[in-house]
């Protein structure tokens, strides 16, 4: 097993990948790109991804996780940056990808708000993807983005400071920084993140898309969101739907790297692999 | 699923609570009982609601009363549902 962690570059920053691959790089058919979730969602699923990677390797894929810029291990300040660059960003890994093994297929693995980004990003630069995974996905930017600037109104609330979310969006309006959960964000990347509703997005990939749920629960139902989504997108593509029965690994205080979602997650990468449409 | 199951459901994913439903009643404690229990955790569940139930909560909807007990919360989405 090769565990390569380097450093890539986009623009004027570098970026840092973690290459996970199991054999000769000449004999891959498969690859993955995992995009973590964002802010503090990452920090709580690093461990969860690092492990999936080293499943996917063991399995013949070879796997790369990506800290994109202002995240993780990455250069760049998140309130220096704007949405093209975490575009770029990504562009600029699927380009070192294909220089690494060209001509293999390559399936996407997003988390959370990461889809968001992705699906924007397929949309706009179209690079040629195999499928894509899709795990709790975030499916509204601004549902998302208001759900994350809540952190910042309900922490000054318990400190006995009044200040509701339109003061919060008044103080990014007219240009400012704001501090969110030890974040520092501007408008220039959070009306990127927040203009994207997933289902105004359908990647046409030859493997499908796959959607799962994590919730904790016997029940196999899709939430209501993840079900409109599931609905707007099975017209225009193969489209899979899964439930895992774990916490919610994304959120806990204790990190946490559920096997169940491990498991069904390289299942269905797995299962995706060998679907040529 | 009831309302209260889905709830003590959310919980126990967010909040890595032992044991299974049947530990947890309308009178089990949350703000102020449970240790894990801070604003964090306050913000992680109303997200997870918001997501299970495809409802916004909105800045002033949330108080301390709402996260006294289950039960409170369990009525405080059923009010948000009807």
């Amino acid at each position: 097993m090769i565990f390569h962690p380097l450093f890539v570059p986009s623009g004027p920053r570098n970026l840092f990948l973690v290459q996970h691959i199991a054999c000769d790089p000449a004999v891959v058919e498969r690859r993955v790109l995992i995009v973590p979730p964002l802010f503090e969602e990452l920090n709580k699923s690093r461990r969860l991804f690092a492990l999936i990677a080293e499943k996917l390797a063991a399995l013949g894929m070879e796997c790369v996780i990506a800290d994109i810029s202002g995240t993780g291990d990455s250069d760049g300040e998140l309130s220096e940056l704007v949405w093209q660059d975490w575009l770029d960003d990504l562009d600029s890994i699927h380009d070192w990808i294909n220089e690494q093994t060209p001509k293999v297929p390559l399936s996407i693995l997003s988390c959370r708000a990461s889809a968001l980004l992705v699906n924007d990003w397929l949309a706009r630069r179209m690079p040629d993807i195999h499928s894509m995974t899709l795990v709790q996905p975030c499916t509204s930017g601004k549902t998302y983005c208001n759900q994350f600037l809540r952190l910042r109104v309900l922490a000054n609330r318990f400190a006995g400071v009044d200040e509701s979310l339109a003061d919060i969006r008044f103080m990014l309006d007219e240009g400012k920084h704001v501090e969110v959960a030890g974040y520092s964000l501007t408008n220039q990347l959070f009306t990127g993140l927040e203009s994207i509703d997933l289902k105004d997005y359908c990647q046409n990939t030859v493997g499908g898309l796959d959607i799962i749920q994590v919730s904790s629960g016997s029940h196999q139902n899709l939430s209501p969101s993840l079900k409109k989504l599931l609905d707007t997108w099975s017209g225009q593509n193969r489209v899979g739907s899964h439930h895992v029965d774990a916490e919610s690994f994304w959120l806990t205080q204790e990190i946490s790297a559920p096997k169940k979602v491990i498991d069904l997650v390289t299942k269905t990468l797995s299962i995706n692999q060998k679907y040529n449409g | 699923m009831s309302t209260y199951t889905h709830v003590v459901e959310v919980l126990r994913g967010v909040l890595s609570l032992e044991g299974d439903n049947d530990k947890y009643t309308r009178q089990t404690g949350l703000l102020g009982s449970l240790p894990q229990f801070d604003s964090m955790a306050v913000v992680s569940i109303i997200t997870r609601l918001e997501e299970e139930f495809d409802f916004f909560v909105d800045d002033d909807e949330i108080d301390a009363e709402v996260f006294e007990n289950i039960g409170s919360l369990v009525d405080f989405i059923d009010h948000k549902l009807d």
